[in-house]
Parts: structure tokens; sequence; C-alpha cells
């Protein structure tokens, strides 16, 4: 069964019987060599952490509201933030790492029914929110109830999950951001590590460690973040020494590192793609885009060709989704739909976000290299287009939970409960079909740590642990 | 009190099938799996079950006597025969399904590699692939001679490898059929420093925090060495059988607060009882009443840092992850007494005896080290140790050494053995590499420590015995 660990192994050895999960535990292989060579490694070996200090974040994207469930993060344009924020704040019952692998948070045991149908979990003991109220079953219940996907119900000390689908990778759709476990009313009061001490919606965000945090206090006093910096901002703010973790943009990663310093770079967890149109209009514009190139020129260091929805370290399947070039088929491509279906040539409208420098630039790229296949694309930053350059954020190393996170962001449904390699690539192929999607790349996400902080090491996702983190000085 | 939770130990009880899990450890070469072994002689049974259908495997034909040679092989690790039986049966697999799809007729098969899978590896994959399909009946032929068409890819994800086919017939349509296929365990780093040699066994491994790891004398000398296991959440007592640590009994870790992040704990070995498990506010002792029980209470009691039964005791902090600085020591006024004396807040601390007075080294919390011999505190700036030292009896040099924790250049944490001569600390050894970050560090009998390291690749926590003896 994938996505479930073990907890217990001798060592000398390893356990005879052991399910794939376990056996994909040792990566070893290029993916983790990778990360490791990109992201840089930590500065603090064989120091313990010390307690004290603020950390002073920018971040680039504007957090309206702090509930990660409330609006649609998918389809609010904030994902990346509240990706980052949210565990700060609040608790998953689990957390599902980069290999599929469930890790205990809030629940420290778990088990499903054979059909996955019934799924029945263990709480954490002596978890206290923020103000001192115990996590009980019913606050969990209360947070996750009010979902389309599954009811949840409390029965004795164990929270009950059930669905009319099998959901083999419930795990990592609770380990998503959205489906924190909170208390919701006049202020929103969680278990995470760090607790609200000021909140300017859109602007800054300040917060003090968790004395009472279940995984200990936080080594740092505090976090404070500001949002809507721009990158360009936040690095001058790096240089300057006024902040202390900032975003690397993709485009922005080689520079950094060209300039000698380590930017933390996780796998590729983004999807950049153009959304809509015809069927043979997505055909020619994919065949059309020279991806290696504009990669090459625009995305150095962790990003990659996207002919797929998934990118090569989930799926395994990329070389499904050839990538290359390939003018005259698109061409054909476009005479053959133009044959079945006449209609004026006409130009069509590309969309993109106007604040986002990466997405402009590829959308340029993107409608220069649709000219070669006689496509006419003109690139608008607001009102109605005809085709979307998407970032979407892909939400969770499971193949397809993250299919799904991508059917949500287009309107698209995906089928839940797909595990095995085949089923995944049938459903991202229909996925790209029904859900208009041509992927172009894969991006990661990057940050840049300042000299004085310790301990930081971004996930193969992305993610920040900082409460892990400690920091050296005032 | 806590709830026992035996019967859920572990987070994941999985599926109703699969509640019964393993943690005992394999008598078989790291990296190898008794399924490995199964998976070949299945496939050996298979061909000589069904020689007419294995003409093409390379171990047609082949009698028991060489079944019982390549399988000695294979426990040998000979790399071939390795590199073959792991691939045998998901390689059989795709081959039926490709086989499903063409049906017996002229095939161009080819196969390419986007994995990290070795040369060996992928000779392995294509010689299984190949004879399952001529064992269905296909036979492989140029592309200009054939009638379909199988181009076989074998690519990887973070969790397993996937080996795809696009298969082609005539000018039908492709079709595309892959399968999943678990990586084997990588194997182990050997470990050898020199001058000061060290060796490192690992001894145990989980996903909790292991705090330390305490070795148990048994009364009887013909049951085995015992082993007790401190994490946050329970000691677990085992004892060794065959080469291998089997678990006995989990005895909870009762406590009402929230541990610190960084947390610590240490195993010591009782007079009067098994064990003595010190937390941070909370200190735990066994009780034998019958079954053993380990019955806590909140206590800031003193903690030993040293295996010696006279050495001072110190106070952790029991929200942070250091001492305080409080040192509680017996004095020779009086049987019994004690004294307090205050020291900078320090993470690990070292007692080096010396001919006329013990030097007592600190890691203190702002980075500097201290050496107090009792008339001075010398202070040590850029020494590159790490917070975390142990006191080593290896014999050699001045006899007495500190093994210290730092950093490597991979980012990794490494041991390294220094001698104090005159009261510079001088590198005695090479750095031993381990696996990821030393988060505890406890010295053991004289040429002994204990180490524990979170392997963030594996995701697990390991704890090494380390030995040290004078090498060339």
């Amino acid at each position: 069964m994938r996505g479930v660990a073990f907890n217990g192994r001798a060592g000398e050895g390893a356990c005879p019987y052991m399910s794939i999960a376990e056996d994909s535990m040792r990566l070893a292989v290029r993916y983790f060599a990778v990360a490791i060579f990109l992201v840089g490694l930590p500065a603090w070996g064989g120091v313990r952490p010390r307690y004290g200090g603020m950390l002073r974040v920018a971040i680039a994207e504007s957090l309206a509201s702090l509930d990660p469930a409330e609006p649609d993060p998918v389809k609010s344009g904030d994902a990346v933030a509240r990706a980052w924020v949210t565990p700060l704040l609040f608790d998953t019952l689990v957390r599902v790492d980069a290999e599929g692998r469930g890790h205990p948070r809030l629940a420290v045991a778990w088990q499903a029914d054979r059909s996955y149908k019934r799924w029945q979990f263990w709480l954490r003991p002596r978890v206290k929110f923020w103000d001192g109220a115990p996590l009980a079953a019913e606050a969990v219940v209360a947070s996750l109830s009010g979902r389309a996907e599954w009811k949840a119900r409390a029965d004795g000390e164990f929270v009950v999950i059930e669905s009319e689908a099998s959901r083999p990778g419930l795990l990592a759709e609770l380990a998503l951001a959205r489906n924190a476990v909170m208390r919701r009313g006049p202020a929103l009061v969680g278990t995470g590590p760090f607790l609200i001490k000021s909140f300017v919606a859109g602007k800054s965000l300040e917060l003090a460690a968790n004395d009472g945090s279940w995984g200990g206090r936080p080594f740092v006093d505090g976090v404070q973040i500001e949002f809507g910096k721009s990158l360009r901002d936040q690095i001058v703010a790096f240089q300057l020494g006024k902040v202390d973790l900032i975003e690397v943009g993709a485009e922005q990663i080689g520079k950094v590192e060209s300039e000698g310093r380590k930017a933390q770079v996780s796998f590729p967890v983004e999807l950049v793609a153009v959304v809509g149109g015809a069927a043979n209009v997505r055909e020619a514009l994919s065949l059309a885009v020279d991806r290696k190139s504009i990669q090459s020129v625009l995305l150095r260091g962790g990003s990659e060709a996207a002919g797929g929805v998934l990118p090569e370290w989930m799926s395994g399947t990329g070389v499904l989704f050839p990538v290359q070039v390939d003018l005259e088929k698109g061409r054909q491509t476009l005479k053959a739909g133009q044959a079945r279906a006449p209609a004026p040539t006409r130009a069509w409208t590309l969309s993109c976000d106007a604040g986002d420098g990466l997405a402009r630039l590829l959308a340029d790229r993107v409608a220069l290299n649709a000219r070669e296949v006689g496509l006419s694309v003109q690139v608008v930053s607001s009102g109605t287009a005809d085709l979307h350059l998407e970032r979407i954020p892909l939400g969770s190393a499971d193949p397809g939970v993250a299919l799904g996170e991508v059917g949500r962001a287009v309107g698209a449904k995906v089928a839940v409960g797909l595990s095995a390699p085949g089923e995944i690539y049938l459903a991202e192929k229909k996925l790209m079909d029904e859900g208009a999607v041509v992927p172009l790349f894969h991006l990661p996400l990057a940050s840049l740590v300042g000299e004085r902080v310790r301990g930081f090491s971004e996930d193969k996702l992305g993610g920040w642990g900082l409460e892990e983190d400690w920091v050296e000085g005032p | 009190m806590m709830k026992s939770r035996k019967g859920r130990a572990g987070y994941n009880l999985g599926t109703p099938s699969m509640v019964s899990y393993c943690e005992r450890a394999s008598t078989l070469p790291q990296g190898l799996k008794p399924r490995h072994f199964l998976a070949l002689i299945a496939g050996l049974k298979a061909c000589a079950a069904q020689k007419p259908k294995c003409r093409s495997l390379p171990l047609v034909g082949i009698t028991n006597s060489i079944v019982i040679g390549v399988f000695v092989l294979f426990l040998l690790g000979g790399g071939s025969a390795h590199a073959a039986s792991v691939w045998v049966d998901p390689g059989r697999e795709l081959a039926r399904k490709i086989a499903e799809i063409t049906g017996p007729g002229a095939v161009a098969v080819e196969v390419g590699n986007r994995s990290s899978l070795s040369k060996v590896d992928v000779a392995a994959v294509r010689t299984a692939l190949e004879g399952e399909l001529t064992a269905h009946g296909v036979h492989l032929a140029a592309s200009d001679r054939a009638s379909a068409s199988v181009t076989v890819t074998l690519s990887e994800n973070v969790r397993e490898y996937v080996w795809v086919a696009e298969v082609r017939v005539g000018k039908n349509e492709k079709s595309v059929v892959m399968v999943a296929v678990p990586r084997p365990e990588a194997g182990a780093v050997p470990a050898v420093g020199s001058g000061v040699v060290l060796r490192k066994q690992l001894l145990w491994t989980q996903e909790e925090a292991i705090l330390d790891v305490a070795m148990l004398d048994s009364p009887d000398k013909n049951s085995g060495a015992h082993m007790a296991v401190l994490d946050g959440s329970k000691v677990s007592l085992l004892h060794l059988e065959k080469g291998k640590w089997q678990k006995d009994q989990e005895l909870p870790v009762q406590h009402d607060r929230a541990w610190p992040r960084d947390l610590r704990g240490r195993l010591v070995v009782g007079k009067d009882h098994l064990l003595d498990a010190y937390l941070p506010g909370v200190l735990c002792s066994t009780v034998q009443h019958g079954v053993m029980t380990l019955e806590c209470a909140a206590r800031d009691e003193p903690w030993p840092v040293d295996a010696a039964e006279s050495s001072p005791r110190f106070v952790l902090d029991a929200k942070k992850n250091y001492f305080t600085g409080t040192l509680l020591q017996r004095t020779n006024d009086a049987p019994g007494a004690r004294r307090y004396v205050n020291l900078p807040e320090f993470y690990s601390a070292v007692a080096l005896p010396r001919e006329k007075y013990v030097l007592w080294i600190f890691t203190s919390v702002d980075g500097s080290i201290h050496a107090l011999d009792g008339m001075t505190d010398q202070v040590w700036r850029g020494v590159p140790w790490g917070s975390d030292i142990a006191a080593v009896h290896t014999g050699c040099g001045s006899g007495w050494q500190v093994a210290a924790s730092g950093k490597t250049d991979t980012g990794n944490d490494e041991l390294k053995v220094y001698d104090v001569p005159d009261r510079e600390p001088m590198a005695m050894s090479s750095g031993l590499n381990f696996p990821g970050r030393i988060t505890a560090l406890w010295a053991g009998s004289e040429a002994q420590a204990l180490a524990v390291v979170r392997n963030v690749d594996a995701g697990r926590y390991e704890a090494y015995k380390v030995g040290f003896s004078c090498g060339e």
C-alpha cells in the first residue's frame, strides 16, 4: 500500500516484508542528488538549535485571509503563500512527504478498511489549541466537515472519515493545507507552532512562538512576514539585511546561484500551462512551443519542460508526453482542424497575471512560437481571453491528489482513488483533454536564507519548517 | 496516567489485511530481501517446470545443483545474479502485458533507460523481458521485418521505477502499458577513521527520535545481549537473537507537558532496578511487579552526563535543549555532601581524568568551549566542534580524548576524536561520517559512545554504537 509507512524497523538490515513505500524509502537517485545539489546544505552541522530572536520573511503573494480553506486557494491566486503560512499556524492530521509516506501530525495512528472508504484516526494526546482548550475529536470533525468529498464524525476518541468512493490517497488529501484543523469563530484558533500576534490583510503578519505547541516551542520567539513584496524588492531587502528569508523566482535561481548564493530549491511543484482553446489549437500550440529553449534561456535551475501535467519525479511517465517541437505536424494539425470545422482565421488572445513578470515573459514566448505554425496569438493582461497562461500549484506529492488539484484549478473533474502509474497516466491524459490544458513547464519553489538563520531546510515540496529554525544574534 | 498504546504501536496500523507488522531485521546482506530470493527461486522453478516456454531465458535447462549454486552466488551478493533476480518478476509482468497486445509474431523491441538503473541492471531487465516475450510466442525481429514495434522506457519517480512500453501493432494507434517496480534498498557505507580508529555499528533505526540507547547486562550469560532504546514516548527493551535485535517490551513514558522541540533524554542503568530514564522535567524508573513497568514523575532531577557514578550531575532546562549550568557536585566535606556550582548554560560536558585533577569541558550555548580544571576557566573559540561531545578512553595519547560532532563538506555530521594534551585540543582521527545530523551523543563504556543520527534521506533516526581504538 503506497503512502503508508511503518514505525519500527530493526537495524542492521531491512524488514523482509515491507510495503512498497518502505521499499522506496531509500531514494539515492538523481532527484535527491539533484535536490541536495541545488538546495545547498544546512550550515549548522553538529550544533544544537538556540532559542530566541525573530525571523523576518518576505513573500510576493498577498494573503487576504489566514483561513486556509476560504476562499479556495486554488482559485484565489495565493496558494503558494498559503502553503507556506498555514503550517506555521495550523496542523493537519497527517503530513505526506515527497515519497508519498504519511507521517503523524495531529493523528498518531490511522487505519483504513479494505475498500479505503472508511478511515479511522487516533488523535495525538495532550494537544491544545492556542487558547488552552484540548483538541478533541469533535473539534477535528467540525473543522473537516462541510466537504463534499467525505463525511467526518467523532467516534469516541477517534475521528472517522467515510466516503462513497474508495480513497487510498486520503492521507495526501488530508495533508493539503486547506484541510488543516482549526476552530473557526470570531477568530481562527489553531494548534500550530506559532500563534497570530497581528495580521493586516494583504500586508503583514506577525507570529509569536506557541509555548504550548505539541511539537515543542519553536526556537525563534516569532516571525514577521511581509506580503506583496515584489521579487525584486525582496532581493534588495535581503541584500540590505532587512529580511532573513525571501522567495526566489524560478527565473532568478540561475542568477542568484551565479552570484555565489545557495538558493533552497524544491522539486518542481508548480505547473505552468496554457488553458483553453479548441483541441487542434492546443495540439498545434503544444507542438510549436520550444519549451527546452525557453527553459534554458529563462528558467535555469530546477525547472523542467513539461509535456504532461505531472512532473517526472512524481509520475515517471514523462516519456509519454514528449516536448519536442514539430512545426510541420503543428501546421498539419491546424489545417486538419480547419478542414473539419471551417472558420475565419482569427487572432487568439492569451491572458496572464498582470503582476507576474515571469508569466508575461513566458506568454510572450508562447505567442512568438505559435506564429511558427500559423497561429496568431496576442498577449493581453486583462479582460476575457481565449487562452490563459496559468501557474497552478500541484499541492501534493501524491500524483492522484495533484491531478485533482489541477482539475480544481481548471474546472475539470478528476476521479479519486488513483494510485497505479497506468491509472494516473490515463487520468492525466483525460485531464489535459477535458481541462483544455497544454502543459509547458514545471517550476520549483525556491528561497534564499540569510546568514544568521540556522537549521533552515526547505523540504522537497518547497515547504518551510520555520519552527525548526533558529537565528544567530538578536 | 497515560493509557498504554500497546497494540497500536506505531502510527500506521495499515489495513486489516496488513495489520501484522514486522520489526525484525532480515539476515540477508544489506540491500537484499527474501522476496528477491523468492523471486529468483520462483523464476527458476517456473523455468524448470516450463522448459519449453523458457528457452530464451539465460538460466534455461539448469539443474537443481546449478540453481543452488546460483542461489549461493546470489547470497554472496554476486552483482549480475542480484540484478537479474530483482528485475525478473517485473520484467516478466511487463512482457506479458506487451504480449497481450502484440500477440505471437515478429516484434521489434527497443529498450531505453531514463532512470538511475545501471547498465548491468538494464541488461538484466532486457533479458527478462525478451525471455518472457519469447515464451509468449513473440519472435524478436528487426523493425523492418516486424509486424509490431515496442519501445520500452525504463523510467522512475521518487517512489519507484516505472517501466513504460509503447506498443504499436501495424498502423494501429499506439497502446501504452506499464509496471511499477519498487526500489531495492541502498547499501551501507563502511566507516573507518585513522589515527584513533573509529568504527560505527548500526544498532537500531526508527522513525521517532531516538534519545539514548543503553546496553544491558543480563544475569543469565546464556541469554544473549539486551538493549534499551529511549524515545519521547517509550522505552523499548530488546534482546539479541541470531545477530538481530528483537523487541521484547515497550514501556510507555508518561508525561503531561509537551516536550521541547529538540528533545533530549538519557538512559542510566540502575543499581537495584533496571533503568532510569531522564527526560526534560521528568524522571522515569523501571519497576518490576511481576511485569516490568515504567513509573514517571515530574521532577527536575539533575542528569548524569558521564558514565562514572561519582561524576557531577547537571540540570536540563525542562523547556529547552540545554543544561542550565547549575551543577550539583558531591564534595569530600561529608558523606553524601553536595554543592552547587554555576557554569555557563551548555549543551554537553565531558570529564577528562588527569593525573592530579579532572579537566571538564563544556560546549556552551553561545558557541564557545569552556575548559575548567578547578582553578581556571579557559574559553576556547574557533574550535570546530558542534554542540555534542563525549569522553572516550582510547588509551592513545593522554589516554582520554574528546569525541566531538562537527559538520562535513557534504552537510552531514561527522564524529572526530580530539586529544587535549596541554589544554589545546588536537585532532587525533579523521572524521567518521554519518548519514545526517547527529542529534544525540552520549559516552558509553570507556572506548565507546552512542551516536544518534537523523537520516533525512530515510526519514528515520539511527542509533550507532561507535568504537574507538588506537590506530597506526
